[in-house]
């Protein structure tokens, strides 16, 4: 094997796990690193009661198994998800959540499946309640006080700012005082989800071994990637320019970008990231509001967000590439069924249907997209490795 | 996996030149093509000695990968440098970085208003953030928070300043 250059070295060990920090702290929620506060959330996370028909919990699309993804186009909830489920690991170091960026922090994420009709469907009344009923001592424990539900007058079984009509009409029908009792447990489930979830980190592949080896100057162990997924990896970081946007320990650069992935076939394309700017900055969940425990100063993501939607139409953000070999079907909508497609669609970098994608041709031979192809297979993480 | 070619973007050895060519035959104010040591209506006060950190603006102008100083504006009307913390601009890390604006004849700006975005032209896009001049540090330096740069390769950051009723922009080129 020729030897990498120093350049090479160093992109190297920017996108091995070992480089990976602790994940930054997240000041919007009190609770982030609370043990206690995150053992709740992932009851609250695998519990199939917090849904509409009492068959939908987080983990239905967020499944350990399938490195937190479902392994389908678009996710599957009570309903059809017009996105592909994208992964729950390494989110703590995401300053922007879903596809469009739409949320701000892992807790706000948690919060918007929960009253999705096509998700959980569910409404934050009846989430208070079954937090009364399950949960009372470990909520307490972390949260203090639940508020007295029990005036079934004052806090409807189903109350929420949903497109449910008997919950939207009660929920209407509530003082505000009461709502905002409601909103606070709700608020809170996000926050111990969220303190389950930061724990939650992608681990080592064949593709790290190989790295920590050749970083130690270990020459046996450098030979935990084949010729082949070595000759892609050279690909990866070199020529097929994929480091522009999958970079970093995680494999993503955690912005957004116009790729060109054509539409589902028969739907309006979707407008990514434009959308999502507005989303986020008049999401009552996000970092500057009322429910958020950061100071405004905190709130960097937000307070410098970039608002000029018409520069982000048809952007999405690059997933992490950990375990993409597990996580298929690809792209944002699940447009895209195999590895070597995906890779067929970057060589060939079609116009996008909505915005202007950002690729260019490449010039790689079908040998060079098996190989990376092969190279792609081996970020898949060892079950159990220590 | 988009396809960049960085060396399609000036370099920044010529960055400096390559202004005074596109620009050098633009109109502009009549005092502010005079030689230096004319009283500039920009200078807030007069400075008592030049900084020796600070180089002379024009074709000695000097840049890397992780400072630029002496930059001109388009028109000639300010000369900016810039400075980041950390010291090279890290890869999709937001941080800070602190401008500093003077007239041509060295005389710091203070009380400007800046405005900083960047952009990057092989992948036509812009930086992840909006950054902002959060605060006027007095003797032409300006604090500038929400600086990202969400990959490697070509950039350009522009600044544009408007003081004592005119405006002018600086480009600063960075290869990061």
């Amino acid at each position: 094997m020729p030897p990498f250059a120093p350049g090479e070295l160093a992109t190297l060990s920017s996108l091995w796990i070992g480089s990976l920090p602790e994940p930054p702290l997240d000041p919007s929620n009190r609770v982030a690193d609370d043990p206690e506060a995150a053992a709740l959330g992932e009851a609250i996370f695998f519990d199939r009661r917090f849904s509409a028909n009492g068959r939908v919990s987080c983990a239905t699309c967020h499944q350990p198994e399938l490195a937190f993804t479902d392994g389908l186009a678009r996710g599957e909830g009570i309903g059809e998800v017009p996105r592909s489920t994208m992964t729950v690991l390494g989110t703590a170091h995401s300053s922007w959540l879903f596809w469009d960026g739409r949320k701000d922090s892992q807790w706000a994420q948690a919060l918007g499946p929960l009253e999705n009709a096509a998700e959980h469907g569910g409404n934050r009344g009846m989430y208070a309640h079954l937090v009364a009923e399950h949960y009372r001592a470990a909520y307490e424990s972390v949260f203090g006080p639940l508020p007295d539900l029990g005036d079934g007058g004052r806090f409807p079984a189903m109350a929420g700012p949903v497109s449910d009509p008997v919950a939207s009409t009660n929920w209407d029908a509530m003082l505000p005082a009461d709502r905002d009792a409601v909103t606070a447990v709700y608020v809170n489930i996000g926050k111990a989800i969220a303190a389950f979830e930061r724990g939650l980190m992608p681990g080592p592949s064949r593709f790290d071994r190989f790295v920590e080896a050749l970083l130690a100057e270990n020459r046996a162990g450098a030979t935990a990637l084949t010729d082949e997924e070595v000759a892609g990896l050279r690909l990866f970081i070199g020529p097929a320019g994929c480091t522009n946007c999958h970079s970093g320990p995680l494999l993503t650069n955690q912005g957004f970008h116009n790729t060109g992935v054509p539409p589902v076939p028969r739907r309006e394309p979707d407008q990514g990231r434009s959308e999502g700017i507005g989303l986020v900055q008049h999401d009552e969940f996000n970092c500057l509001g009322r429910w958020s425990d950061a100071n405004s100063d905190d709130c960097v993501a937000i307070r410098f967000l970039r608002d000029d939607a018409e520069a982000f139409v048809g952007a999405f953000k690059p997933p992490s590439l950990r375990n993409i070999a597990e996580t298929g079907p690809y792209m944002h909508a699940g447009q895209i069924s195999s590895l070597i497609d995906v890779l067929r669609h970057y060589r060939g970098a079609p116009a996008a249907a909505a915005g202007h994608s950002e690729l260019e041709p490449l010039a790689l031979t079908d040998e060079q997209l098996a190989q990376l192809e092969a190279f792609l297979r081996s970020l898949t993480e060892f079950p159990g490795d220590p | 996996m988009t396809h960049h070619d960085a060396r399609r973007g000036p370099r920044l050895a010529t960055a400096v030149i390559l202004v005074v060519v596109l620009h050098g035959g633009c109109a502009m104010p009549a005092e502010l093509r005079s030689p230096s040591g004319a009283a500039s209506p920009l200078a807030a006060s007069p400075s008592p000695t030049a900084s020796p950190a600070r180089p002379t603006p024009g074709p000695s102008a000097t840049s890397s990968a992780n400072v630029q100083e002496g930059v001109p504006s388009e028109h000639g009307t300010f000369v900016g440098s810039w400075s980041s913390d950390p010291h090279i601009p890290p890869i999709n890390v937001v941080h800070e970085w602190v401008l500093h604006i003077e007239t041509p004849d060295r005389e710091p700006v203070v009380g400007a208003a800046v405005i900083v975005d960047g952009d990057m032209p092989a992948h036509g896009h812009g930086m992840p953030t909006r950054p902002q001049v959060t605060a006027d540090l007095g003797g032409g330096d300006y604090r500038v928070e929400g600086m990202s740069f969400q990959m490697g390769g070509f950039w350009i950051v522009d600044v544009t300043i408007t003081a004592a009723g005119l405006t002018d922009r600086i480009h600063f080129e960075l290869e990061l």
